[in-house]
């Protein structure tokens, strides 16, 4: 086709288009609510922020007490005034209050564009010795709510909304000529209705997605900063939100050239919307936990709190006698606590954890393994819905794919391990129960903090390919019956 | 300029078109009367390129004429009973489109000109063409013509349904092209504009030509009789 028709076709397009009143007012609704989700979402990143600012604040100001107080029961020979569980140069004591510090997943500025599972998922454990993750997340409880109802962000508006708006663009390209009788002018051009239309179709993509990415990009610019935008993430998700967007364009182009009525073309579109967006995602989701059903959270506490309760009642018995008829801890005759008291529940923390530990790996195993299996499988069967490859892919560019968070998680329970080699050999040694100094607590192993934004599992080439080979077959079968449309 | 042989058309058991044979010389008006169904309009979209001859061949300028012969097309113009354009553009910008598309870049001040010899003033041109009356529309369909330098002019049922003046306003442009070197294959109910505009009559029916009469040879009471034996016979 020739750059002047192209030209005509471009300015005819946007005269068009520019005065179409139902477009527009559709176009300044779908803004606003785009402009919103983007306000969302860095809302939620601006207050993760200042959560973890307050984390690193809090930590700080309690290994400064910590070190305070230290000194100063050093400075009183080791006399500690208060509450003998409250003394910090008991190394249990210390890894039971204060002692513990964060696991912080930070967020990824490009967060603000899919919330994905950074509403449900923790992104800061307190990390205990004695317990595999002290989930301080408050906003748990809520969470099942948000996920019941879905999130509102830029992924859900892009995903969910966005198709509905290109169709309004999109679906009568073909039709409304022949309804408004103009078809039989086009007819008598030289020109081929199939390249014209193929022609206008690509125009109006260009038109819709260079006017998407003019608006996103200045929001973005001033809520979260240009750095952000020069990352590959983003890179791939312009890559990735645009194919989108011609997959939706070429598929009207399919649905426009069997020459049918706008009604139909609209309802057709609308029901792939539909069965693709909606439908399909629901039934894998439906299917995936019929095959790896997931246990319940209390299940996994449940079996953790039986397995303790079983070690106590057996194995544990002898351990309780031996620590607690100690001369040491001098339990028997204690009618106040003792340093040996504080000592032997220092040691019994110690070495019943491996057992707490196997126990809470087994029940983990279930929940988390079922929850992988899901996820594989979503991975899978994600290519029969556009709507949910997106999905994935969007949460993982923006660093909150639950593989993200489970790597998080992962990472967390390596440094609570950390955690622990470094008081158990404190705290259950008759030597060492009571010396925590000012260096120890210098030395208690801090979260490398990390935003998670690497995507190299998600093979993403493969299904990007996958998808233009999808988009292309569309726009060579449409074209092909345009070829016919003449008639 | 416009040659039909043995041009047959049928859908499914129906013969719309019948062998039929025809030929417009340059700057003709050929005028088809016939009843509903008669197969005028099917000549036209054969010569139009719309749809396909079952059999038969049809010619413009030398030219076959196929589906996919861009070639004819750029000979053609074609006015419909109702010229249907883009509502919320203009007629300059209509005209400017479709110019556009037959491959001429105009200057905005040709275009006017066009729209002057179609017959439409100056202060309607730039003025949204849903605002526009039926009889305006047409004339925006003969700008279309004029810019495309058509050799041959299909019309079907133009003039229907325009006032008095309009219709005289139009048939006097169609003579105009016609002197021009147009020639036009006009599908119309109206026998006294058959009479007047065209230099020869064709009357159709059931897809055959029953009569093809030079205008100048034939009274208007012998054509209006001609017409009502034929539609007669139909009914």
């Amino acid at each position: 086709m020739r750059l002047p028709l192209i030209n005509i076709l471009f300015r005819h397009e946007l005269k068009i288009l520019s005065r179409n009143r139902v477009l527009l007012s559709l176009s300044a609704l779908i803004i606003f609510i785009l402009v919103s989700a983007l306000w969302i979402g860095s809302s939620m990143l601006r207050k993760q922020e200042q959560t973890i600012i307050k984390i690193s604040q809090s930590e700080k100001e309690s290994l400064d007490s910590l070190k305070t107080r230290i000194k100063r029961i050093e400075a009183h020979q080791m006399v500690y005034p208060g509450f003998i569980w409250d003394d910090p140069t008991f190394a249990y004591n210390t890894a039971r209050n204060e002692g513990p510090n964060y696991a912080v997943k930070k967020p990824f500025p490009l967060q603000v564009l899919s919330i994905g599972q950074s509403d449900v998922q923790p992104f800061y454990y307190k990390v205990y010795i004695n317990k595999k993750q002290y989930l301080t997340y408050e906003s748990e409880i809520e969470n099942s709510f948000l996920q019941f109802i879905g999130n509102f962000d830029f992924a859900f508006v892009v995903i969910y909304l966005f198709p509905l708006l290109i169709i309004v663009f999109s679906y009568n390209v073909l039709s409304a000529e022949k309804e408004q009788g103009t078809w039989v002018l086009l007819k008598t051009s030289n020109q081929s209705i199939a390249q014209m239309m193929i022609c206008r179709m690509g125009i109006r993509y260009l038109l819709f997605t260079s006017f998407f990415w003019l608006i996103v990009i200045p929001v973005l610019m001033i809520t979260i900063g240009g750095d952000a935008l020069f990352t590959v993430n983003w890179t791939w998700i312009m890559a990735e939100v645009s194919l989108y967007f011609a997959f939706w364009f070429a598929l009207a182009l399919l649905v426009n050239s069997f020459s049918m009525t706008s009604n139909v073309n609209a309802m057709v579109l609308i029901f792939i919307w539909l069965f693709t967006g909606i439908i399909i995602p629901n039934l894998l989701q439906i299917g995936l936990n019929k095959v790896y059903p997931i246990p319940s959270r209390i299940d996994m506490l449940t079996a953790e709190r039986d397995a303790i309760n079983a070690y106590f009642e057996k194995d544990g018995q002898d351990l309780t006698k031996e620590v607690f008829s100690s001369p040491k801890s001098m339990i028997r005759q204690a009618s106040v606590v003792t340093p040996g008291m504080v000592y032997g529940y220092g040691v019994i923390v110690y070495k019943s954890q491996e057992i707490k530990d196997q126990a809470t790996a087994v029940a983990e195993e279930k929940l988390y393994g079922q929850i992988r299996k899901q996820q594989e499988g979503i991975r899978q069967l994600q290519l029969l819905s556009p709507a949910l490859m997106m999905q994935e892919r969007l949460s993982a560019l923006a660093g909150s794919h639950w593989y993200q968070f489970n790597q998080f998680s992962m990472d967390t329970d390596r440094f609570r391990k950390k955690t622990q080699e470094f008081y158990y050999p404190k705290m259950a040694d008759e030597n060492t129960y009571r010396t925590f100094s000012i260096a120890d607590a210098d030395a208690i192993p801090k979260f490398n903090a990390k935003d998670y934004h690497d995507f190299s599992w998600l093979k993403i080439w493969q299904s990007f390919l996958i998808y233009l080979g999808i988009i292309i077959l569309l726009l060579v079968s449409g074209y092909r019956r345009l070829l016919e449309a003449r008639k | 300029m416009l040659k039909a042989e043995n041009l047959t058309k049928k859908f499914g058991n129906h013969t719309a078109l019948d062998q039929l044979n025809l030929e417009i010389k340059k700057g003709e008006v050929f005028c088809l009367l016939g009843s509903n169904g008669a197969g005028k309009s099917t000549t036209i979209n054969i010569f139009l390129g719309f749809i396909p001859a079952s059999s038969g061949h049809a010619f413009i300028d030398g030219q076959e004429v196929t589906l996919n012969n861009h070639a004819t097309r750029d000979l053609v113009a074609y006015i419909p009973e109702v010229v249907n354009l883009y509502a919320t553009l203009s007629g300059m910008e209509n005209l400017e489109f479709f110019s556009g598309l037959s491959g001429y870049n105009y200057s905005k001040e040709e275009l006017s000109h066009f729209m002057e010899t179609a017959g439409l003033q100056r202060s309607a041109i730039h003025k949204r063409v849903s605002s526009y009356s039926k009889g305006m529309r047409q004339k925006v369909g003969i700008a279309i013509a004029l810019v495309k330098k058509a050799k041959a002019l299909f019309l079907d049922e133009p003039t229907s349904g325009l006032d008095p003046h309009a219709s005289s306003e139009f048939s006097q442009i169609i003579m105009n092209l016609s002197e021009q070197g147009v020639s036009t294959l006009m599908a119309t109910h109206d026998l006294l504009m058959a009479k007047n505009l065209g230099t020869r009559i064709g009357i159709m029916h059931q897809g055959a030509l029953k009569h093809n009469l030079l205008s100048d040879e034939v009274s208007h009471a012998d054509l209006t009789r001609l017409y009502i034996d034929i539609v007669k016979q139909h009914i």
